[in-house]
């Protein structure tokens, strides 16, 4: 009774987490830039009760020793890159991405006293996240006096050489499908103003989400084994297309397939769980 | 004391066996690749019983045998094919196994034919058992394991892992390392693995064990051989097929596990009914004889 406990209870635990990714795959169905994500399952380790010589007779087909399982849990959880419908918005600075590619971001890097982290020479200090999430806009940065293309949260998008991109007074901005931002300015003259950093996603379950549609790499992870920078002009198969966004990849039927097979999988487990208690309620009852 | 005191005993706690590997096999009702386990009961051996005192002429006699208990004595995996679920993720690689054994009867291959449980009889009338395929990995300690989970990773050093975390190994003994998702490479149903070109990275080693219920179940999803090491052999490309974008999912039945548990349960309680009634008898001995 108890081993059946223990099984039942690891074994709901994971299911719980299960369902817990489902929810939030479904409660992002609308959200741009979402990327689905999945877990897998694995069998916990299994223990072995030794026999006797003499339990090995003739017609026996395993070897000796009797192997008790403990149930499953939730080995892989990953997020899957596929790609999302694109729709268009007509906003100049709505971003998708056609293909297997990420924006790059600067986040600052926030130190545990709560304030910006600086380096040695008073500068703040960056970190590198990577996005499908293109909904970008102009934000004024106050300390300098220029403009800059940023998150909806104010957060810095990336140019190819790292850098912020700072637009300059334009009557229109177009960015083509390489990522490359050229401005037009009243006059009718064309400036451009320099290029979007893409990286290549050469291992996605390598990606840590961060929250936010935002990912980035734990720090024992080396940047080339996971993401691959695009240099110079149009790569096949990835193109930028302004005033489109990306939706997310949730397929609402694969979803729901997936809650109802994880619910009756609790619902199996729970019943266990019940049984294995009315088996010690028995045993407690042998006598008196 | 009473025999059947210690008999319903031995039952109550087979039976509680049973009840905690039905529990197990529903745990793993959505775990890749895991094969449902079933216990094999067997009775405990049969104790003569005497008749003594029976007159004073005659001596003891055997009058017969009782069987003094039961007990779970093995614990034997299902190898059926767990069925195929379509996920079209790449990096989920379903190995179907499907192998045929021939014999040699005056020149003519006869095919032996297995049953349900993979159970067949070869002409010199012995009882074989159906081989399977398997993955082959290493473990964390570089020991070679077996394993049917079909999702696979690439971690970060480029290793062909799976999703348990043990390295895959390819034909040359060594762990593939491939240096890219899954997402651009194709594999073949002979386990070959292309890229877009159509260049060779490397290729799965798949393992045919002739004989699947010598191995030992670890957890995790692998299973180990012991001893017989000729038993593992490299699988001819004609026994499986490698389906990328296909899961194997666990050959676990539902409805007959939740019978089986409900089985084992009432049984339980049959047992423990009878450890009551002798209970209550061995009071009546102790209580109500000579009360005056």
């Amino acid at each position: 009774m108890n081993h059946s406990m223990i099984t039942a209870a690891s074994s709901l635990y994971g299911l719980q987490r299960k369902l817990d990714i489902i929810a939030d795959n479904v409660a992002n169905l609308n959200t741009t830039g979402y990327k689905r994500r999945d877990a897998s399952f694995q069998d916990i380790l299994t223990t072995a009760k030794a026999q006797q010589p003499s339990m090995e007779l003739p017609g026996r087909r395993t070897p000796l020793g009797l192997t008790e399982g403990w149930g499953a849990r939730l080995s892989m959880q990953w997020s899957d890159f596929s790609q999302g419908t694109l729709v268009s918005t007509g906003q100049p600075f709505d971003l998708a991405i056609e293909g297997n590619a990420l924006f790059e971001l600067a986040v600052p890097r926030i130190g545990a006293d709560g304030e910006q982290e600086l380096d040695e020479n008073g500068n703040p200090v960056f970190d590198r996240v990577w996005t499908r999430d293109g909904a970008f806009q102009l934000s004024p940065n106050q300390a300098d006096g220029m403009i800059y293309l940023t998150a909806k949260d104010g957060t810095f998008v990336v140019d190819e050489n790292g850098e912020k991109i700072a637009i300059p007074p334009s009557s229109r901005v177009d960015i083509d499908e390489s990522g490359t931002i050229t401005a037009w300015t009243d006059a009718g003259e064309a400036v451009t103003v320099g290029r979007l950093r893409l990286v290549r996603i050469v291992n996605p379950h390598l990606l840590t989400a961060v929250g936010s549609q935002r990912y980035a790499l734990a720090d024992n992870v080396p940047l080339d084994s996971a993401l691959e920078p695009l240099a110079g002009t149009v790569t096949e198969g990835i193109a930028v297309r302004q005033g489109y966004l990306e939706q997310s990849n949730v397929d609402l039927t694969k979803e729901m397939t997936d809650l109802i097979n994880a619910q009756r999988a609790f619902q199996l487990m729970s019943r266990a769980l019940s049984s294995a208690d009315t088996m010690w309620d028995l045993a407690n009852k042998l006598r008196g | 004391m009473l025999r059947g005191m210690y008999t319903a005993a031995a039952g109550m706690i087979a039976h509680q066996r049973r009840h905690d590997l039905i529990t197990n096999n529903i745990a793993n009702l959505n775990t890749p690749g895991y094969k449902a386990q079933v216990g094999v009961m067997r009775s405990f051996p049969e104790m003569l019983i005497n008749l003594v005192n029976e007159g004073a002429d005659r001596p003891s006699r055997t009058i017969g045998t009782l069987n003094t208990g039961t007990m779970v004595e093995e614990v034997l995996p299902i190898w059926t094919q767990g069925s195929l679920q379509e996920t079209a993720n790449a990096s989920d690689l379903a190995l179907i196994s499907n192998i045929r054994v021939f014999e040699e009867v005056d020149g003519v291959p006869v095919e032996i034919r297995f049953d349900a449980s993979g159970r067949g009889v070869n002409q010199a009338g012995e009882t074989v058992y159906q081989p399977q395929a398997f993955y082959t990995v290493w473990n964390e300690a570089g020991e070679v394991r077996y394993t049917r989970n079909s999702q696979m990773v690439v971690d970060a050093e480029g290793l062909l892992r799976t999703t348990d975390g043990h390295r895959v190994l390819g034909q040359d003994g060594q762990p593939i390392a491939l240096g890219r998702s899954l997402d651009s490479v194709r594999v073949t149903p002979a386990g070959v693995l292309l890229d877009e070109q159509g260049e060779v990275l490397g290729s799965l080693l798949i393992t045919r064990i002739d004989n699947p219920y010598a191995l030992i179940r670890e957890g995790a999803g692998v299973y180990r051989l012991e001893g017989n090491e000729a038993a593992a052999a490299a699988a001819d490309p004609d026994d499986f097929e490698i389906r990328q974008g296909f899961v194997e999912r666990s050959n676990v039945d539902p409805a007959q596990s939740v019978t089986d548990l409900m089985v084992a349960l009432r049984a339980y309680e049959a047992n423990q009914r009878i450890v009551q009634y002798y209970d209550k008898s061995l009071e009546k001995a102790v209580n109500e004889v000579g009360r005056v």
